[in-house]
């Protein structure tokens, strides 16, 4: 993680590992601070504290999320997400990935980058990428 | 033209990109070229055809305006979009104005489809077609004095000839686009020239492209109000002010730097020399009130610009185009910027750099397949 990305500062306390860190998908992208939280044997998961990300009203949920600060990065019920695979290369590339299409979700309230809603059981839009 | 990937490496490859993407859907759809095409076929061939009585005068169709240097954009809501079209007839330079005038306007009269479509503009005669679209036809005689390209046109009101100039204005044009002409826009026919073909957005000059914008924020900005700059007068400013830049925020950056202080330094109101015909001023139709709008036109373009290039996020880039184009436009030019990165996801060139941003580089970090989840 030092190397892929230098500017993440991560500590490891037993079996966990919080990185912190600030990325900006484009140019002319937002900068967003990042945390990401992983335990030994779990999923990663990854926070936009402190109100970064919005709705475009009340009652339309973010696109892809937890919750308003907690996206849904991949599928957990396939293997997107292995153990053995890099931090840098699987979570923080997915999630500058989808800080980018949530940018265009809220200028044009499309969401072009694909994805799996809840209840859906099927790999649609990236089958072929995963296969 | 511009990429999703060369928008990836700078904030100004990225305004470039998003500003493209508004000239693209700006641009008339194919069925709007098409239509206009064959309207302009057919009255050309009705003007010069056999069995016309102006035949003997050998007259020559060709396009002039914004259809000629290919700046034309859709029509803003509820206007039209016209089509200008020069009928030159030889051997009429001592006739009376009005006369070839009206030797023009029966010919079309006689037409029991142009009859009922027909109306007499000071220099022109108009028909009004179904829909959005109009036909000005523009009655010629060449200019002998000034020698060709000039022709002479008659102003029906006060009855005399008034000097004009299509040809040169857009050899002009062209030539300030600095770059060589795109093929299949010069041959000639022997009475009807072509229409220039619908060059896709992409293959356009810059300048065309800025022009296209200018008038596009000109319609924005006076919504319809019949005092609006007019588009002889933006693309005179714009080919004036352009260095060649390649980049279209450049570009257009400096033409509205360069207008606004040519704005500041003159004394009264700005001149604008028609650059084929330097007798004639554009600026001469200005009233104080006109120019006073033109001027809060361009103070109003310039600090949008600037919104739009200091812009923090999609969300406020969107807003900003929004502001000076549209809002349909604005939310057409970030999605394709969306569906251009996706395609490159698709095919594995998306990667990120080692500070936490997209990118096409193959230094950077490749990013493994995934499926956004959840709600």
């Amino acid at each position: 993680m030092k190397t892929s990305l230098p500017d993440f500062a991560c500590t490891v306390v037993a079996n966990e590992l919080v990185c912190r860190g600030t990325v900006q998908p484009t140019p002319l992208g937002q900068c967003y601070r990042t945390v990401i939280w992983y335990v030994g044997g779990r999923k990663p998961r990854v926070f936009l504290p402190g109100g970064q990300i919005r709705r475009r009203n009340p009652e339309e949920p973010i696109p892809h999320t937890y919750s308003d600060d907690e996206p849904c990065l991949f599928f957990p019920k396939s293997s997107e997400w292995k153990p053995d695979m890099k931090i840098a290369a699987s979570v923080v590339g997915w999630l500058i990935l989808w800080l980018h299409y949530y940018e265009i979700w809220l200028a044009t309230g499309e969401w072009l980058g694909g994805g799996i809603d809840h209840g859906e059981r099927k790999v649609a839009v990236n089958e072929q990428s995963n296969a | 033209m511009s990429a999703p990937s060369l928008a990836l490496q700078s904030r100004q490859g990225q305004l470039d990109f998003f500003l493209e993407q508004v000239c693209f859907a700006l641009q008339l759809t194919e069925a709007q070229y098409e239509d206009a095409r064959s309207k302009y076929e057919a009255v050309g061939k009705w003007l010069s055809g056999p069995g016309s009585p102006l035949s003997q005068f050998q007259p020559v169709i060709f396009p002039q305006g914004s259809m000629r240097i290919g700046t034309t954009n859709r029509p803003w809501v509820g206007d039209e979009f016209d089509l200008d079209l020069v009928c030159r007839l030889h051997g009429c330079g001592t006739a009376h104005p009005n006369a070839v005038y009206e030797a023009v306007y029966a010919r079309l009269a006689n037409n029991g489809l142009y009859r009922p479509i027909l109306e007499k503009k000071n220099r022109c005669i108009r028909l009004n077609y179904a829909g959005d679209f109009h036909l000005d036809i523009i009655p010629a005689c060449p200019d002998t004095f000034r020698g060709e390209p000039f022709i002479k046109v008659p102003d029906r009101e006060m009855a005399v000839w008034k000097t004009s100039n299509p040809v040169g204005f857009a050899e002009i044009f062209f030539e300030c686009c600095k770059r060589q002409i795109v093929s299949g826009t010069e041959a000639l026919a022997k009475s009807i020239q072509p229409l220039p073909s619908a060059v896709p957005s992409q293959y356009k000059y810059v300048l065309q492209h800025i022009v296209q914008l200018m008038k596009r924020h000109r319609d924005r900005f006076f919504d319809g109000d019949n005092d609006a700059a007019r588009s002889i007068v933006l693309t005179t400013l714009a080919q004036t002010f352009y260095r060649g830049e390649q980049s279209l925020q450049d570009g257009l950056e400096g033409i509205l730097n360069g207008i606004f202080s040519a704005i500041e330094t003159c004394h009264g109101i700005l001149q604008v020399p028609n650059p084929s015909n330097p007798q004639e001023k554009f600026s001469d139709a200005w009233t104080s009130e006109s120019y006073a709008d033109f001027v809060a036109y361009i103070r109003n373009f310039r600090l949008q610009l600037d919104r739009l290039i200091r812009a923090n996020g999609l969300g406020s880039a969107s807003e900003a185009l929004g502001h000076l184009f549209g809002e349909r436009v604005a939310s057409k030019a970030i999605s394709a910027f969306g569906t251009g990165t996706e395609q490159l996801r698709k095919e594995n060139n998306l990667r990120i750099t080692k500070a936490g941003a997209l990118t096409t580089a193959s230094s950077g970090i490749g990013i493994r397949p995934n499926n956004f989840y959840g709600r």
